[in-house]
């Protein structure tokens, strides 16, 4: 029956058979929560790249097995992974996956929201000093916003 | 005479293997589940009180008692017809009561659907979970079985269409059942699909639980779709080389098969004790 036996690694305790499946990071997911899910993922994957959980080049599942798995929205899987992908911690390799970035680790500590944050402070600060007012830079800033060809 | 021998020998063996032992195993199952793990402590495992379930295992067991005591009757009968005759016993004996033994099976299975279907609409988890790692299809069964059980389907395909597909190809007995056989392999591969990829049937499973059971299913498939190409050939070979005494035989041996392959297996692939019943626990769920 050797021929038979399947390759894989699964399950630790109790299996009938013979499979073993190395120990895999559980996604929890608080759908009453106040923080959104794509979030929620997001957090959890840099979460597992910052303590090894996740090591640099592991395949993660496909957008439709993890929705399915959880019980989401697939398009709030892809807007995860789109995010994680734009920061790159995470990779997508055609047909053949989705994986951990190689430099996932370093940037995880990129933190692009407060990166934002700080240009758009310094920015403001700038346009202080030259005298614009608040209610001009935020009619600016909405004209930008609205109008992205601009 | 040899025939009919042969023929009541496995039709018995049909009979007390499909509507008999394992209904019989299967029913003790049930009371096992119902018993050690009780609706008080378990309430997430139940949709309905615990005595509906005692009520439709005592009508599961009670079904295939009367299939049983049926298939006696048609034994007798075909003794009857065919005792120092030349009559052949017909494969559409053993096929058809073949189907009306799985009956209760089939209807175990839509049961279990319908059950995690109301156990989905239950379910006030909050909080859901999930592997982050990729299922494929090799991790839970070898390349080699999957590479014998395409080969075996090619191997049947071809012998059939080799043999039986005469002057007219498209209405040739081979071609039919080549079809019908590429149909049902289609058929297991979405079944497998599904079950890889789609939505996860018990809410509550755990997910050591859920490999195994995948791991179940693959193997079963696999199995049943290289017992159904084994036995297109030798149904092939007996309208190649003419042995139509032998259908009913092998066709009484082929549901054994199918059977022991699907439901025996997956009776004895599954160990109770190693499976997570905590999580039907109703603490579980809160927080």
């Amino acid at each position: 029956m050797h021929l038979f036996r399947s390759s894989c690694t699964f399950s630790s305790s109790g299996t009938t058979g013979t499979c073993r499946r190395k120990e895999n990071m559980e996604i929890v997911i608080d759908i009453e929560s106040t923080t959104p899910l794509f979030t929620q993922l997001i957090e959890q994957i840099k979460k597992g790249v910052m303590n090894n959980t996740l090591e640099t080049g592991a395949q993660l599942p496909s957008i439709r097995q993890l929705a399915n798995d959880l019980e989401i929205n697939n398009k709030t899987v892809a807007k995860a992974y789109r995010l994680l992908e734009r920061d790159s911690i995470i990779q997508t390799k055609g047909y053949r996956g989705t994986f951990i970035h190689p430099d996932a680790k370093v940037n995880c500590g990129v933190d692009l929201g407060e990166w934002t944050h700080e240009k758009l402070r310094e920015i403001v600060n700038t346009l202080r000093e030259a005298g614009v007012t608040d209610s001009e830079i935020r009619i600016a800033f909405g004209k930008i916003m609205n109008n992205r060809n601009h | 005479m040899v025939d009919i021998i042969m023929f009541s020998v496995i039709f018995v063996m049909q009979i007390t293997v499909i509507s008999w032992y394992f209904p019989r195993k299967i029913g003790e199952r049930i009371t096992y589940v119902l018993d050690k793990y009780p609706q008080s402590d378990y309430p997430k495992l139940y949709t309905k009180p615990a005595e509906k379930y005692r009520a439709s295992q005592k009508r599961y067991v009670v079904l295939n008692v009367i299939i049983g005591v049926i298939g006696f009757v048609i034994l007798g009968i075909v003794w009857v017809k065919t005792y120092n005759t030349d009559s052949v016993i017909s494969d559409m004996i053993p096929g058809l009561y073949g189907i009306l033994q799985f009956m209760p099976f089939m209807l175990l299975e839509f049961a279990e659907i319908r059950e995690y279907k109301e156990m989905r609409k239950q379910s006030g988890n909050k909080k859901r979970t999930a592997p982050l790692a990729p299922r494929q299809l090799f991790d839970f069964i070898s390349p080699t079985r999957v590479f014998i059980t395409v080969g075996l389907l090619a191997t049947a395909i071809c012998t059939d269409i080799a043999w039986n597909s005469g002057d007219d190809f498209f209405e040739s007995s081979g071609f039919l059942r080549s079809i019908i056989l590429l149909a049902v392999n289609c058929a297991f591969l979405v079944i497998m699909l599904k079950n890889l990829y789609g939505k996860k049937q018990n809410p509550h499973q755990d997910n050591n639980d859920r490999y195994k059971q995948l791991r179940i299913v693959m193997t079963n498939l696999t199995s049943i779709s290289m017992a159904a190409s084994v036995y297109f050939i030798t149904q092939a070979a007996s309208d190649k080389f003419a042995l139509d005494t032998l259908e009913g035989f092998l066709m009484s041996l082929y549901f054994i098969a199918i059977f022991l392959l699907s439901v025996g297996y997956n009776y004895m692939s599954t160990d109770l004790k190693s499976v997570n019943f905590d999580v039907y626990k109703e603490d579980l769920s809160k927080g």
